[in-house]
């Protein structure tokens, strides 16, 4: 605030103290607000006992001195993660850890640095939806810790910090650990369940799962004894997370404003088929209904239905769909849309030093939430950052859905062709085949029980027209 | 009201301070910066050992700094960033004055965001204007709320009120005629947290300077002692306290982003002082002042940002305020680490202003919520 206009500051040439004029010296009586110059004659340096004379302006001290001395730093600044010459990975999920891996791969010498909000463990997040019926604990899920995985890639591990900033500008971060500078970035941020602020005092009490931490906090909670789980949506994990839970000993109800499971992906005699399988299960799904509130009601949670309905639940998870993580980068200014714009060739986004895969990444007007494409944005990147070309190519997703009582391959038509044909029931010996047909050509299908076994060559039939 | 002091600072030998000349003096409303460089920095050595500046603090509610996050007092309607703003140029200074002011703010933030009236008509402009001035005693809750400790204070429901038992340590910004928000858990057939504002002068309350820190002693903090004290209806801010809380915390955590900028900035301009003199010498340090500078105005930014979103509701927003206070802190103990090797010998005099920092900066990392509570939170919010 003092510009080298308002001469209030003066230093004493011998030991740098600084006289401001807005302080003053009162130890010496001089009060605040006394100018250099009025100063009497025989007063001194409080430091080293010198006279008026040997001070003058701080700006004009700075000036001559700058003139001196032009000598260039001797060296950087030592003890941060990153740096100029740095690949800085952001994420430590299954994208993340692929671009560390395949980068490191194709040079055995490139600094890598990965900073994780989490531990960094290394885990397949899909993971999360089975692993009560296949007996595992969440730690089991866990293939290889943090700092084991980055000591066996040799890359630098900056665990349990959060990104909150990036200024491409400055090719550099702001973390809840201090700034890291980068010579490439990769945003490998994910994707997080939708938020919606539900009424009630409970409503922070909601359980949005994606990390294996908020598992084992569900499951901490959950563990010992049986329970009531609420869902709301009953898309993939929302049908997933029932299915396991039951499989658990635990009572669940889940909430779909549409008609049956999964019906934003799947025909409708596979959405009903699927129903009548959880239904036997136990599962208690509600159409047409969302949580309207939540409260707290003694030890357990009130759950207020859209119709009016109440529900006495021990657990509220919301699984209404993933929105990729595009914070960062929008309030970097890079070219955002449903999620971070990244181009095919290179997964290069609008800023040519930053790179987005995953979850977080959009090509084409299309994210992928599937750990099939997101292994291969992760060699693109990876390549591209070899300075290899190795490009994302578009695939129709196939999906498994993970229900056990109900085995399901679902390959939904691409979005441009949704509007432009139909699904229509294919007679199969065993189970249930829907193809999705468009211009007379198979665009999609979906299985169910033993006819998923058609899922080969079907896909290969899908697939050929894409190509 | 019983206020105890114990005896404050040892004596120092020093000349009675002159008077602020005259050419200093105008009549005219003051802008925050000649408030600044006219009242505060000749004060700061004075209030860092112990000197509450009550009329400082009348004068920096008279420039407009306590009202810019207040909707229903601002002109130009909520501008939390401005608030912040103030408080960081404040606190380069001296940041127990820019932490008075964040009590302040947040004892006022409360009233504003409560369905109370009359403490809107009442005591709201008061505190916007800086007539009246307040601390917040919610370091206990929150701490209480983040399981981390239990509630201090237990109150028995009457037909028009509240009575109400327990002590609280280190509030700050009291003082005779002042008032703080407080939360108490009501005991009883309908158990709950409820949040009042409490008047200092209020009778069975005591408040009393029981401890003597090593800096920022003149932030008017005090002991506050509860025997059956009675808070009538029309001081309730929040009842029950839970949905309002949700309310206010971004806002009260955000707020909290001027003290660390403001140190930050405080010990980035001690480096830059010396840089001519020793800036040949400096340059074998790390966190030189323009990488913090750097590293700083990042901060200012996403100030800026997360200030305009503050009644967002969801978590994933909370906790990039977590993060961002979280940052500061770790930012400010750097910085201030920083002013103290850059500056050498001459920053660690008695009363010099890199040491003065140094304390400052731990002040940040410490207050509610510190550093280890913030970790803990952050982890908590990740889903």
């Amino acid at each position: 605030m003092n510009t080298p206009d308002d001469d209030i500051r003066w230093i004493c040439t011998v030991c740098g103290w600084i006289y401001d004029e807005d302080e003053g010296d009162p130890d010496s009586g001089i009060a605040p607000g006394t100018r250099f110059e009025d100063i009497p004659d025989d007063w001194y340096c409080p430091l080293c006992g010198v006279t008026k004379a040997d001070f003058m302006p701080l700006h004009e001290y700075a000036a001559q001195r700058a003139a001196q001395n032009g000598a260039p730093r001797p060296r950087a600044a030592q003890g941060g993660v990153g740096g100029p010459d740095s690949v800085v990975i952001v994420g430590a999920g299954i994208a993340g850890w692929t671009v560390a891996e395949e980068l490191r791969a194709r040079d055995p010498d490139r600094p890598i640095t990965l900073i994780s909000n989490d531990e960094a463990a290394a885990y397949t997040k899909p993971g999360l939806s089975m692993a009560i019926s296949q007996g595992r604990a969440p730690e089991d899920l866990v293939e290889q810790s943090g700092p084991a995985k980055a000591a066996e890639l040799g890359i630098t591990l900056q665990p349990n910090t959060s990104v909150l900033a990036l200024n491409t500008d400055g090719k550099r971060l702001l973390t809840t650990r201090g700034p890291v500078h980068y010579g490439e970035l990769v945003l490998a941020l994910g994707a997080r369940q939708r938020f919606r602020a539900f009424d009630g005092d409970a409503a922070p009490r909601i359980t949005r799962l994606n990390h294996l931490a908020a598992y084992q906090r569900l499951r901490a909670r959950l563990d010992g004894e049986p329970r009531h789980v609420t869902i709301i949506g009953a898309g993939l994990i929302g049908v997933e997370l029932a299915e396991d839970l039951t499989a658990g000993g635990h009572r669940v109800t889940v909430l779909d404003l549409g008609e049956r499971p999964l019906d934003r992906l799947a025909p409708a005699p596979l959405g009903d088929e699927l129903g009548r399988h959880l239904a036997a299960k136990g599962v208690d799904f509600r159409p047409g209904i969302s949580l309207a509130r939540v409260d707290p009601a003694d030890e357990r949670l009130k759950v207020t239905l859209t119709n009016g309905g109440e529900i006495r639940t021990d657990e509220v998870i919301s699984a209404m769909g993933l929105v990729p993580n595009t914070d960062l980068a929008n309030r970097a200014g890079l070219v955002t849309n449903r999620g971070i714009l990244a181009s095919a060739q290179t997964m290069q986004t609008s800023d040519p030093h930053v790179y987005a895969v995953g979850d977080c990444a959009e090509i084409e007007e299309r994210s992928y939430f599937f750990i099939e494409p997101i292994r291969r944005m992760a060699t693109t990147a990876a390549a591209a950052l070899n300075g290899d070309c190795e490009p994302f190519e578009h695939r129709p997703a196939a999906i498994r859905v993970k229900t056990p009582s109900l085995p399901i391959m679902l390959c939904p038509p691409d979005r441009r062709l949704a509007d432009l044909g139909r699904w229509t029931p294919h007679t199969v010996a065993e189970g249930q085949r829907n193809d999705f047909v468009s211009r007379g050509q198979l665009a999609g299908y979906a299985l169910a029980g033993k006819a998923v076994s058609e899922h080969e060559s079907l896909y290969r039939r899908v697939t050929g027209r894409v190509s | 009201m019983n206020l105890a002091t114990h005896d404050t600072v040892a004596a120092r030998p020093t000349v009675a301070p002159p008077d602020v000349p005259a050419f200093l003096k105008t009549d005219a409303a003051p802008d925050l910066d000649t408030v600044i460089r006219r009242a505060l920095k000749p004060k700061v050595i004075a209030i860092d050992h112990g000197e509450y500046p009550a009329d400082l603090l009348h004068e920096i509610g008279a420039a407009g700094a306590y009202r810019h996050h207040l909707a229903s007092q601002n002109p130009a309607g909520m501008d939390i960033a401005a608030a912040i703003d103030d408080m960081d140029r404040i606190s380069a200074e001296c940041m127990s004055t820019g932490f008075m002011t964040w009590c302040q703010d947040a004892v006022a933030w409360y009233v504003e965001n409560s369905d109370n009236q009359h403490l809107k008509d009442t005591v709201l402009p008061k505190l916007a204007s800086g007539e009246l001035l307040g601390g917040t005693a919610l370091s206990n809750p929150m701490k209480y709320f983040a399981g981390i400790e239990d509630i201090l204070l237990h109150a028995e429901e009457t037909a028009d009120g509240f009575i109400v038992n327990g002590n609280l340590p280190w509030i700050s910004n009291l003082g005779e005629h002042h008032v703080f928000g407080s939360i108490f858990r009501v005991e009883g057939d309908n158990p709950r947290d409820v949040m009042a504002l409490v008047h200092t002068d209020t009778a069975g309350l005591s408040i009393k300077q029981l401890v003597e820190f090593c800096g920022m002693e003149g932030t008017g903090t005090y002991a506050l002692f509860f025997e059956d004290v009675f808070i009538p209806k029309n001081e309730i801010i929040a009842d029950p306290v839970g949905p309002f809380l949700q309310r206010i915390k971004a806002g009260f955590v955000l707020l909290q982003a001027g003290m660390a900028t403001g140190v930050i900035e405080g010990c980035i301009r001690l480096c830059e002082d010396v840089e001519p003199r020793l800036g040949h010498i400096n340059a074998y340090l790390d966190d030189r002042p323009d990488e913090l500078r750097e590293a700083l105005e990042d901060t200012r930014a996403l100030v800026r940002e997360l200030a305009t979103d503050v009644h967002n509701p969801d978590p994933a927003y909370f906790r990039q305020v977590l993060e961002l206070r979280l940052a500061g802190s770790e930012l400010a103990l750097r910085a201030a680490n920083s002013a103290m090797l850059h500056t050498g010998a001459n920053g660690y005099l008695v009363d010099a202003p890199a040491q003065r920092k140094l304390r400052e900066a731990y002040f940040v990392a410490i207050v509610t919520p510190a550093i280890k509570h913030l970790r803990k939170e952050i982890e908590a919010l990740i889903d």
